[in-house]
């Protein structure tokens, strides 16, 4: 059993190294606690020994715990926060963009028409009955989330991506698809009666592919809008 | 100090007695926690079995009562359970008779903190069975989802029945009698310790119930606030969270998470002073640390109220408001790190004897060390934006709520039992309640750990149309999760059973069975109204077990040697 | 482990009194905040706040103002244990709270009649009628307290409680000090 799911994200190797690093300093810390506090326990005595821990010779084992533990902190703060700033800053360029509209119960894909811009009139609309998010292989792609109506959260696990879609707001985030196939994408925020339903996929394609999927919609009549 | 003979309703129930109210909280709180177990094992029962019936309530859950039970379990658990029982119930019972005096300062305000809270019980529990179906917004209350979406309009007397605005309101009634108990707690330690009990002689159990009434009183004002906002959005339709008029649901977050955060240390301060208590006496050594334990909360303390927005990693907030808050965060490891080491070098190299207390006292530290050291990985924002709303985060604030609300609230009642009984609980069946509880819980708790990291999302009915989620190994951990909550269940029945048996029981418990220090023990078991015939004297610290060049393992604090 | 620490004593009404009143600021300051961080986002609500009566602010400031100085002396004939002089004293604070309140039924009702109501059109509105509703709500709240503390110390020991009656009374002045800028000036 895998512990961690799929990756096809550029960052999900680095999101889970976080999680690696947290849980080796974390097995240490509780094991050697745990050693101490079972030793602690079925260590018989006939009179227990005082001390009350209220000068440095005594407290020191106290204090080098804690001196651990913050060396640990840092650490791992050092190596994370390094993460966090190449997953939540946007990249220089990135080459597509791509907008998320969620709404009680299902998410709506939007790509920039002819102007390149996203939430114009020319958008290419992926609404239901159709439900999946098609990506571009091994480009950046920029996503903009909002919501029509209460807070949701796009959550692909394989992606290692969820940010809230919350009305009248707009955030922007990123992510790199590396692994051609089909994803799922939950909401991972409470929305409502039907949030237990609320899914939809990402497929992964390669590029040229992806550019005939926009082509094709392009020529779906507008009917729809 | 004796009062003269009471009519039953002043004595039992309008009663300014602190350790009638101290009960009477925990009473109520005790039976919530049925009730909100029962949603849990309801839930519980859908998620393992969708689509089955479910013994003792009927049909599969449909999506609505899975979202309201969730929702009310995680209300209720928090503010229903947790509050009334560590913070008003054992605080009650045990600051007047841990400072040497006869009742709170303001005892009518005391009495009236608890109707305020017995009202906001009933409040509650009509929203649970209003014709419109319970509140089913979570129990973080988000707007719009909270304010029905502002799809619909609120026509002003009508919108007042609904689940949602009396959900609001139980709350805020909750918060109120919260913060006059708080008041009641500080001034009553502040003004009212007897001769001789300096700040730095009081039991650490009162120092932390006091730092506790503290942080909520700092804390939960911003989110009463907010609770006037929302109310009047969903009554009288103002916009304060509606993004179309201008407002803004993310205010809420900031709001509610500023109080949220600290509230978490407030029911987990009085657990921890419940179990700082029940350790040193059962390992006959002194408390590790006192005044650094206390240096070291403050600082926790602090901490808690800066930190809030770590629930809102993925709310899209500022990236480096993000590096900050996990920064915060993930510092608050330090001082806690410090207060359960004290407390196990408290048993280090002691004489240790395994009461059902000290069980379950040794317990909650080691589930709640589970849950300190995953809150890591939470804290981390890069992690937590692939954790946040999975099973994960449930996972961790179990292994910090259920040892904290449970395991040291049985660990203060199996304690404290002869004092206010005057009987004391079966051992035999009390280690079988423990073993049982303290197993079945991480059966409970630990599979969740692993559905989470595989990216299992927080409060679905029904897994069944999420792909790899709907396949094994995760329907098997879902069934082993639930296998966990049964045994809990069970495990409380045997609890049950000997509250029963020793309450018929004609055995008389000692006055200091279990050779402790502090000032209770020095009163009658139960004591009187009024507390003591003469007003106890305080003439060293709480903790001077097994001194130096002396036969006696325990000088109590009451004794002038 | 042996060194004593201890603090002189206090009364406890006036302790519990203080906690309340911080409990009570915070409360207020939640409130004030959301409505400072909305401000500074919409800048056009200075359209709305024009609207608002800036002179029957004023006035009611100074009548609060002068409640407050009732209250003071209401207080220092109860050290003086002048219970008559005190119990006027509390009638004449009582008495400038309802014509505080009266001034803010003109306010509110003008309001409404020009058709701002809590429901909008702008949320200025909204945190209007809220600030200074639950504001009115302290106001009536310091009344009743003063009315009890009034009966209460005709034939009693309870000269204390008026003291404790002043610092909630105060209370409520200080956080107007703060609305009435926030609501009426500030434009």
């Amino acid at each position: 059993m895998k512990i961690l799911p799929d990756r096809a994200s550029s960052y999900a190797a680095e999101v889970d190294s976080v999680f690696w690093l947290i849980l080796l300093f974390v097995s240490i810390g509780f094991v050697i606690t745990l050693a101490v506090l079972l030793y602690a326990i079925f260590s018989k005595r006939e009179r227990a020994k005082y001390f009350t821990g209220s000068n440095w010779r005594e407290y020191r084992w106290v204090a080098f715990g804690m001196i651990g533990i913050a060396l640990a902190d840092f650490i791992i703060l050092g190596y994370e926060l390094k993460v966090w700033h190449k997953t939540q800053w946007l990249p220089e360029e990135t080459h597509y963009k791509v907008g998320v509209l969620a709404r009680q119960w299902n998410f709506e894909y939007y790509y920039p028409g002819p102007d390149g811009q996203l939430w114009t009139n020319d958008d290419i609309i992926v609404r239901p009955p159709q439900d999946t998010l098609v990506l571009p292989l091994n480009k950046k792609v920029m996503v903009e989330l909002r919501s029509a109506d209460v807070i949701h959260a796009l959550f692909i696990p394989a992606f290692r991506f969820k940010y809230d879609c919350i009305p009248g707001r707009t955030i922007q985030r990123w992510f790199e698809p590396t692994k051609e196939g089909i994803y799922m994408v939950s909401c991972a925020e409470l929305c409502g009666v039907l949030h237990s339903r609320m899914r939809s996929t990402v497929k992964v394609v390669p590029e040229s592919a992806f550019q005939a999927f926009l082509q094709q919609k392009r020529m779906e009549p507008l009917a729809t809008k | 100090m004796h009062k003269e003979q009471q009519s039953f309703i002043r004595k039992y129930i309008f009663s300014t007695d602190h350790k009638v109210i101290g009960f009477q909280y925990t009473i109520v709180g005790l039976f919530m926690a049925l009730v909100g177990g029962y949603l849990a094992y309801v839930f519980r029962y859908n998620l393992a079995f969708p689509g089955e019936s479910i013994p003792f309530f009927g049909d599969a859950l449909d999506p609505k009562t899975y979202n309201g039970f969730v929702t009310y379990h995680g209300a209720i658990m928090f503010f229903w359970v947790a509050m009334p029982i560590l913070l008003a119930g054992f605080g009650n019972l045990l600051i007047p008779l841990m400072v040497g005096t006869d009742d709170m300062a303001f005892p009518t305000v005391n009495m009236l903190s608890f109707w305020i809270f017995f009202l906001s019980t009933v409040v509650l529990l009509i929203s649970l069975f209003l014709p419109s179906g319970p509140f089913d917004g979570g129990w973080t209350i988000y707007p719009p989802l909270s304010a029905d979406g502002y799809h619909v309009k609120p026509s002003f007397p009508a919108s007042i029945a609904t689940g949602g605005t009396l959900f609001l309101l139980a709350l805020a009634l909750e918060f109120t009698s919260m913060i006059m108990g708080g008041i009641n707690f500080i001034v009553t330690t502040i003004a009212k310790r007897t001769q001789g009990m300096t700040l730095f002689r009081l039991p650490i159990f009162v120092w932390f119930q006091n730092i506790a009434a503290l942080i909520f009183m700092v804390s939960v004002g911003p989110v009463v606030a907010g609770a006037v906002m929302l109310l009047l959005d969903r009554t009288v339709g103002t916009g304060f969270f509606d993004p179309a008029r201008g407002g803004d649901p993310i205010l809420w977050q900031h709001l509610f998470w500023f109080f949220g955060h600290p509230e978490v240390y407030v029911i987990l301060l009085p657990a921890l002073g419940i179990i700082g208590e029940i350790i040193p006496t059962f390992s006959r050594k002194p408390l590790f640390g006192y005044r650094m334990m206390i240096y070291l909360v403050l600082v926790a303390a602090f901490l808690s109220v800066i930190v809030w927005a770590h629930h809102q990693f993925v709310a899209g907030i500022d990236p480096r408001m993000g590096t900050f808050f996990s920064v915060g965060t993930i510092l608050i490891s330090v001082p806690f790190a410090g207060v359960i080491l004290s407390l196990i070098a408290t048993m280090f190299q002691g004489k240790i004897r395994f009461t059902t207390a000290m069980c379950f006292a040794t317990g909650m530290v080691a589930a709640f060390l589970v849950g300190g050291l995953t809150g890591i990985f939470l804290g981390s924002d890069v992690f937590d934006i692939y954790a946040h709303d999975t099973y994960f985060v449930v996972a961790h604030f179990h292994y910090t709520v259920f040892p904290i609300a449970i395991l040291a609230s049985l660990a203060g009642i199996y304690y404290w039992f002869p004092k206010f009984t005057g009987k004391q609980l079966n051992e035999t069946l009390g280690k079988i309640h423990f073993w049982l509880t303290f197993i079945f819980f991480n059966l409970f708790a630990f599979p969740l750990f692993f559905l989470g990291l595989a990216g299992q999302h927080r409060r679905i009915a029904n897994y069944e149309v999420f792909d790899y989620l709907a396949q094994e190994p995760f329907t098997t951990l879902r069934v082993i999760a639930t296998i966990g909550v049964i045994g809990i269940w069970i495990a409380q029945f045997v609890f049950l059973w000997n509250l029963i048996k020793t309450l018929r029981s004609k055995e008389v418990a000692e006055r200091n069975p279990w050779n402790a220090t502090t000032l209770e023990w020095a009163a009658d078991s139960p004591p009187p109204h009024g507390n003591w015939q003469t007003p106890p004297v305080v003439y060293r610290w709480a903790y001077e077990y097994s001194p130096e060049n002396q036969t006696k393992d325990f000088i109590p604090q009451y004794v002038q040697e | 482990m042996e060194r004593s620490v201890s603090i002189g004593r206090i009364p406890t009404g006036r302790l519990g009194m203080w906690l309340l009143v911080v409990g009570e600021l915070i409360i207020f300051g939640g409130l004030i905040a959301c409505y400072l961080l909305y401000r500074l986002r919409y800048p056009e609500w200075e359209e709305a706040a024009s609207h608002t009566n800036m002179l029957l602010g004023a006035i009611n400031t100074f009548v609060l103002l002068t409640s407050s100085y009732t209250v003071v002396l209401a207080h220092k004939a109860a050290i003086h244990e002048n219970v008559s002089k005190a119990r006027t004293f509390l009638l004449i604070t009582i008495l400038l709270g309802l014509v505080f309140l009266g001034i803010k039924v003109v306010e509110y009702s003008e309001k409404i009649a020009a058709g701002y109501t809590i429901a909008g059109p702008s949320l200025f509105w909204s945190f209007y009628y809220t600030a200074t509703g639950l504001h009115a709500l302290h106001v009536i709240v310091g009344m009743i307290a003063l009315f009890v503390i009034r009966q209460q110390i005709r034939s009693g020991p309870y000269l204390h409680r008026v003291e404790l009656g002043a610092l909630y009374w105060h209370m409520v002045d200080i956080i107007w000090i703060f609305l009435f800028p926030l609501f009426y000036i500030a434009k």
